[in-house]
């Protein structure tokens, strides 16, 4: 354990505060604005802190990415056009209080619960995380190796309607893992002679061409001209604070399944937002009315659980090393950059840098209701701003981006690639979210599952031998055969976690596009 | 373009197929029972096999669906322009960026994703300029990424600080 000393020590330093107060801004800022996401403020903060120093480079993305995901409500609020797709679930429900005037509950609801939320998956974080990694420090590549399975699992399973378009996302995500030097005998693969390859892809330029670069094509010919009435709203904190205590159910139950969902690898906020509203709306005494106060617990229940299942993704994130979302990819890959090895010996070599990064979730979310009023008040004005200057200006960071992190004009090019590859995928119903996770866990996998098979001479049962490995993998098994039985037997009714979509424009961008 | 599942399923089996018979011909070093090739084959395989599923699934739906919906971008010239200016500036910027220098090609690239999407040419330009002006003081000047400076080239000591 290290000493709280030695972490406000580490938070004392202006520069960090700076970096945290600068991307709680920029965070609610591209998250106010409609169709530009949570990951898409995290991928284009890239070219910035590859050149900090670990820790604000990590703060930045936590902060940015929490801001991100209150602001998006507040557009969902007041336009009936949500933000970032972790704000779909109940746009409707806060819309209509705002068409009552009520605009300060629904906004008021989802910051404070917001915050909540995410204060409560940094608590979970801060007491699981370390316990998790004493023991995944005795892991072997068994035990490695079902953790990436599972994972690679439930990001398929939650990833859309079909299960064959899941898997074949994933397949392409591993097959395009694939390229470059053999982890094991270093012999080249689908390289095709071209040098540039034989790193295999950047991890960097194929996310921001697949998620930004797609998301802005799909948008190129959709403008906002909206018009927010930002101005006769009543004081925001009176009104909310007596709320608070009746709904502290809703609140901790949203915090709980957003922690939970966001661990799993795939699962994002929106999925955790969808979830938890499904549930208090049918299963909680308040959330199933349709009075004001229902709308309330609605909203308090999903919003507080979209906030806290980015908390809750860095739990896989820094105990093993496997991202949760595709947030928290780009965060691992920085931390590998930074020199930082996210896994279990990170909380033995370095306890002290994970203990602050847990801290800064804290911060973050804490600076969520000042800064998220600010915005509140401000939204008029960001609305002023066309998208016609806006994307433009995304798509030039989105090249600079590509170019700071590998150095290379090959990776710009690989940007554009992507990002018609990610616009046919995404509306041909192929999920996005596999195939980023398989293209980041491939290595992983393979490495995990090579090294195993040489160890065994190609005896099978040695993935059975070792106990928590073995566990993991019959666990791991009996979920493909519960879904696979689900899906035949039960056809439409079972087709795995299809949200309620009453109209085309709240449908979630399914996956980790948040 | 929304294409028909089955159309779908096909590339998918044809992806497979592609990546399995090209790990075959990876060869295992000596000492290893299993070589490089081993593990994409696999991936090869249920990326073939997936394809298959989605394209027979798809042939449930043959009559009832279009087997290609063209985008809302093909309705006019201009919205087609709009789409496609995105990956096509990319690209330009691969080309164009050496020879010309990071400060001309994204005042370019900017001017005329501005223009297209309506803005005034000269308020699109000036916008644009301003912009890749502050970026690449920031990025090339500060933070010292190697952004070519093109026709700049010789006088960019005196421009990186």
């Amino acid at each position: 354990m290290v000493s709280p000393l030695a972490i406000l020590g580490q938070l004392a330093d202006p520069y960090l505060l700076l970096v945290i107060f600068a991307s709680a801004f920029y965070g609610l800022f591209i998250g106010a604005i409609p169709g530009l996401t949570a990951l898409m403020a995290s991928a284009l903060l890239v070219p910035f802190i590859i050149f900090m120093e670990p820790l604000p480079a990590i703060a930045s993305i936590i902060t940015a990415s929490a801001m991100a995901i209150f602001a998006g409500d507040i557009p969902g609020a007041l336009l009936r056009m949500p933000g970032t797709p972790a704000s779909a679930a109940y746009t409707d429900d806060a819309h209509a209080l705002t068409r009552k005037g009520k605009t300060v509950m629904a906004l008021g609801a989802g910051l404070f619960a917001s915050a909540a939320g995410g204060l409560f998956s940094a608590v979970i974080l801060t007491l699981a995380a370390p316990s998790l990694a004493r023991i995944a420090l005795s892991f072997s590549s068994v035990e490695y190796f079902w953790l990436g399975v599972l994972g690679l699992s439930c990001a398929t399973f939650v990833a859309g309607p079909s299960l064959p378009k899941g898997l074949a996302s994933l397949f392409l995500g591993l097959a395009l893992a694939t390229i470059g030097l053999d982890p094991t005998s270093g012999i080249p693969r689908f390289t095709f002679g071209l040098p540039n390859l034989m790193g295999g892809l950047g991890l960097i330029p194929v996310l921001i061409g697949l998620f930004a670069i797609s998301e802005l094509m799909r948008n190129a010919n959709s403008e906002f001209h909206g018009h927010a009435d930002t101005h006769r709203m009543g004081p925001i904190f009176s009104t909310i604070g007596a709320r608070l205590l009746p709904h502290k159910v809703g609140i901790l139950r949203g915090g709980l399944i957003g922690t939970v969902v966001g661990a799993l690898p795939g699962a994002g906020s929106d999925i955790a937002a969808w979830i938890s509203y499904a549930i208090a709306r049918r299963g909680s005494r308040i959330g199933r009315k349709d009075d004001d106060n229902g709308a309330v617990e609605r909203i308090m229940s999903a919003s507080a659980a979209n906030n806290a299942s980015l908390g809750g993704a860095y739990i896989p994130a820094t105990v093993f090393g496997i991202p949760g979302d595709a947030i928290t990819a780009i965060v691992i890959s920085v931390m590998f950059i930074k020199g930082i090895n996210p896994g279990p010996t990170l909380f033995l070599n370095n306890p002290d840098v994970i203990y602050t990064i847990f801290a800064i979730f804290f911060i973050a979310n804490l600076l969520m209701v000042p800064l998220g009023i600010l915005c509140i008040r401000a939204f008029g004005l960001i609305l002023k701003l066309p998208t016609s200057y806006v994307s433009p200006v995304i798509l030039l960071f989105c090249i600079l981006g590509a170019f700071s992190v590998e150095n290379t004009l090959f990776a710009v090019g690989l940007v554009a690639l992507f990002g018609v590859l990610g616009y046919l995928m995404e509306i041909n119903d192929i999920p996005l979210a596999p195939a980023i996770l398989g293209l980041i866990l491939g290595p992983l996998l393979e490495q995990t599952f090579m090294t195993t098979m040489l160890k065994s001479q190609g005896a099978l049962m040695i993935f059975f031998d070792r106990p928590i490995g073995g566990t993991i993998g019959v666990f791991t098994i009996l979920v493909w055969l519960a879904v696979i039985g689900l899906k035949t037997l039960g056809g439409n009714q079972a087709r795995g976690f299809t949200p309620p979509s009453p109209d085309a424009e709240a449908v979630p961008e399914r996956g980790a596009g948040n | 373009m929304k294409v028909h599942d089955i159309i779908i399923g096909m590339i998918f089996l044809a992806l497979g197929i592609g990546v399995a018979v090209y790990s075959t011909t990876l060869v295992a070093p000596r000492n290893l029972n299993y070589g490089p090739g081993f593990f994409p084959f696999l991936v090869g395989c249920g990326m073939a096999l997936v394809g298959l599923v989605i394209a027979l699934q798809g042939l449930r739906s043959i009559r009832s669906t279009p087997v290609v919906v063209l985008p809302d971008w093909m309705r006019s010239a201009h919205m087609a322009l709009r789409f496609w200016i995105l990956p096509a500036s990319i690209l330009f910027y691969v080309f164009a960026v050496d020879l010309l220098g990071f400060l001309a090609t994204a005042t370019l690239i900017l001017t005329a994703a501005m223009a297209i999407a309506g803005i005034h040419l000269f308020k699109a330009f000036a916008v644009g300029l301003v912009v890749a002006v502050v970026t690449n003081i920031a990025f090339a000047s500060l933070l010292h990424v190697p952004l070519p400076w093109g026709p700049l080239t010789s006088i960019s000591g005196w421009l990186i600080w």
